[in-house]
C-alpha cells in the first residue's frame, strides 16, 4: 500500500471511527471537541468507512478538520473493527500524527508532548494510570504481555512521523494482522485471542522493530487514565459512571471527586450520552 | 544584629476533649497535655464542655456547648462519641500557630515542632501505620484514601480558615457528602470531614495532600504497657510486643490511657 494523497498539514490528531454496535463517530466527535477545547488550533482528522461516512453531518464537520474515507476496509465482517489500524500510516493527513482510540478525551493541553515525541520517529504510550492519576500496577489485563515479555504499550495514544522507521512499524503490524493465527499459535504463549487486538499487535511490532526505537521509558508522563474496572478497583459488573460520581467542569472532568489531568480513556462507551455531547457543544460554542 | 520589631508569633497546642458516658476524655487530655508541654515546651489549651472539671494547669480552657453526639461501633459494643465541632478549632485557637491533636495522641518527640519552621498554611497527618504494617484505608470501598484529623498543624491564614470552614460545612451537610464521597459509615468522622475539605480546597487534586511528610504510628489493639528504654519505646500488647524508635504515638485503646500504667508512663516521661 502507498500513500494516495500528499500530507495536508504538519501535525494533528487522528482516530479511526467505524460505526457498528457502537457509534464511534460520536465518540470521535466528543474527542475532537475536547481537543479543540484544550488545544485550540489543533487539527483533527477522522478516518471512517463508507457506511460511517454517510452518517457524518455538518455538526461533525465543524470540528473535524479532515474526514477521510477508508477505502480498503479490512474489518467489514468484524464486529470489533481493529484490522484497519495499520492503514492509519497511509491515510493520516499529517506529517506528524498523534493516533488516538476514539474513547479518549483530553482535559488539558498535551501540546508540550509533541516536543518529547520528536525524540523518536514513533512513540507508543507505556503503562496507564488509575483515576487517582497513579501509575497502575494491575496486571490482570496484561497477562499475554507478561507471559511473552512484550513491552507494556497501549495503542490508545501513540505518535508517529512520516519516516521509514514508522513505515516499517506499520508494515510489521500489517503482517501480524494478516498472519495472526500463526503468530498466536506458534509464536505467542498463552494467547487465545480469536482476533488480534491492537495492543498485542503493536507490542509484537515494537518487539520486532526494537522496543528502544518506539518507546520513551523516561517520559513516564506519556500515558492516559484507563477506566477499566480492575485498574481502578471498581466492580466489573457495573460501569464506572454508574458506580461513582463524575462531574463535568469542561474541559476538566472529575471522577469520584478527583480531577483527571491525564488524557481520559473512559472505556465505557455508554458514558457518552446526548447530555455529555451537549455539554461539550455548549462549552465549545462559548469559547469560539 | 538588629533586633526585629515583628513580635514573635504565639504557638501552642490545642486539644478537644468531651467526656462521654463511659470514657473520661478530659483525664486523657490532661495526660496528653502534660506530655505535649513537657516535650515541646508549648502552652496547651483545652476545648471542653461547659462545667467540666479539670486538674491540670492548662494555658487556657475554652468552654463550648452543643457538641455533636455520635455513636461509634467497636468490636464489642457501641460507644457514645462526641467528636463534633472540631472545625471550630480555627476560631477557638488562641495561638497564631496551632498544633491541633486528638486527646489520644501522645507527643513524645519534637518532630512536629520542627515542621513549624517550614512555610505552610496547614498540614494534616496523611500517612498512618500500625507496627510493621501500613494503614492506608479508604473512606469507603469506592472512596478516597483518608487523612487523619488526629494531628493538624495550622497557621491563622485565609487558606487555613477555608479548610476549617469547609470541614464545618461537611459536618453540617454530612449526608450529602456521605453520598458524594461514597463514605462507608454514617457516623460522622473528623478524619473524613477534613479529608473532604482538603480535597475540595486543593482543587480535587490528589497530588496536593498538604500532608505531614512522615507516617503516624497508631496502636489499634489493647495496650498493656508502654515503657522507655534509651531512645526506644517498648510497647506491650496482650500477645505481642514491639520495640520502636521513640516517636509520637496514636493510641486508640482508651482503657489503657485511663490506667495507672499510663499515669506511671507519663510520670516517667515528665521526670526526664
Amino acid at each position: 500500500m502507498r500513500r494516495i494523497k500528499p500530507h495536508q498539514a504538519q501535525q494533528g490528531f487522528v482516530t479511526i471511527a467505524q460505526n457498528g454496535q457502537v457509534n464511534y463517530l460520536e465518540l470521535a466527535y466528543v474527542q475532537a471537541m475536547s481537543i479543540k477545547l484544550t488545544m485550540p488550533g489543533s487539527q483533527y482528522a477522522v478516518i471512517v468507512d463508507a457506511d460511517t461516512m454517510l452518517q457524518v453531518t455538518n455538526k461533525h464537520r465543524q470540528v473535524f478538520d479532515y474526514v477521510i474515507l477508508l477505502e480498503n476496509d479490512l474489518a467489514k465482517d468484524s464486529t470489533w473493527k481493529l484490522n484497519n489500524e495499520w492503514q492509519i500510516f497511509y491515510l493520516t493527513p499529517f506529517k506528524e500524527t498523534i493516533k488516538l482510540e476514539s474513547d479518549i478525551v483530553f482535559t488539558r493541553s498535551i501540546a508540550h508532548w509533541w516536543h518529547t515525541f520528536r525524540l523518536r520517529n514513533i512513540v507508543l504510550s507505556q503503562g496507564c494510570r488509575d483515576y487517582l492519576q497513579q501509575t497502575s500496577s494491575v496486571r490482570s489485563y496484561r497477562r499475554v504481555f507478561d507471559d511473552n515479555d512484550l513491552p507494556d504499550i497501549y495503542n490508545g495514544l501513540m505518535y508517529f512521523r512520516y519516516s521509514q522507521e514508522s513505515m516499517n512499524f506499520f508494515k510489521f503490524a500489517e503482517q501480524i494482522y494478516v498472519n495472526w493465527t500463526y503468530i498466536r499459535d506458534h509464536i505467542l504463549k498463552n494467547c487465545r485471542d480469536s482476533e488480534p487486538t491492537t495492543d498485542v499487535v503493536y507490542a509484537v511490532a515494537a518487539k520486532l522493530l526494537g522496543v528502544e526505537h518506539c518507546t520513551l521509558p523516561s517520559a513516564d508522563f506519556i500515558n492516559f487514565v484507563h477506566m477499566k474496572a480492575d485498574i481502578n478497583g471498581f466492580s466489573k459488573t457495573t460501569p464506572w459512571h454508574e458506580l461513582v460520581v463524575y462531574e463535568l467542569d469542561l474541559p476538566m472532568i472529575r471522577i469520584n471527586n478527583v480531577n483527571q489531568y491525564h488524557p481520559l480513556h473512559y472505556y465505557e462507551k455508554s458514558w457518552i450520552t446526548g447530555d455529555i455531547i451537549k455539554e461539550y457543544e455548549d462549552e465549545l460554542g462559548r469559547r469560539i | 544584629m538588629k533586633k526585629s520589631n515583628v513580635p514573635a508569633k504565639s504557638k501552642g497546642v490545642l486539644i478537644f476533649a468531651f467526656n462521654t458516658d463511659v470514657i473520661n476524655y478530659v483525664t486523657i487530655a490532661e495526660h496528653t497535655a502534660r506530655l505535649a508541654q513537657h516535650t515541646l515546651n508549648l502552652p496547651v489549651t483545652l476545648v471542653t464542655e461547659t462545667g467540666t472539671q479539670t486538674t491540670y494547669n492548662f494555658d487556657q480552657i475554652i468552654y463550648v456547648d452543643n457538641i455533636l453526639e455520635n455513636y461509634k461501633p467497636t468490636k464489642n459494643a457501641v460507644y457514645q462519641w462526641r467528636n463534633g465541632d472540631r472545625y471550630k478549632a480555627y476560631e477557638l485557637s488562641p495561638y497564631d500557630e496551632t498544633l491541633l491533636i486528638d486527646s489520644d495522641y501522645l507527643i513524645l518527640d519534637t518532630s512536629l515542632l520542627k515542621l513549624f519552621s517550614q512555610t505552610f498554611d496547614y498540614r494534616i497527618m496523611t500517612y498512618n501505620q500500625k507496627p510493621g504494617q501500613a494503614w492506608d484505608e479508604r473512606m469507603g470501598i469506592y472512596s478516597l484514601q483518608y487523612q487523619w484529623a488526629t494531628v493538624i498543624l495550622f497557621r491563622k491564614t485565609v487558606r487555613s480558615q477555608m479548610l476549617f470552614e469547609l470541614a464545618g460545612r461537611v459536618q453540617r451537610n454530612y449526608s450529602y457528602y456521605f453520598n458524594l464521597y461514597h463514605l462507608s459509615r454514617g457516623t460522622f468522622r473528623n478524619d473524613f470531614a477534613f479529608t473532604i475539605a482538603n480535597n475540595i480546597l486543593n482543587g480535587y487534586d490528589q497530588g496536593m495532600n498538604q500532608g505531614i511528610p512522615w507516617p503516624m504510628l497508631t496502636l489499634s489493639e489493647p495496650v498493656d504497657s508502654l515503657s522507655l528504654k534509651d531512645r526506644l519505646i517498648v510497647i506491650k500488647e496482650t500477645d505481642k510486643a514491639y520495640v520502636v524508635p521513640r516517636q509520637n504515638l496514636h493510641i486508640m485503646n482508651k482503657e489503657y490511657l485511663l490506667s495507672d500504667n499510663f499515669s506511671t508512663f507519663v510520670e516517667q516521661i515528665c521526670a526526664e
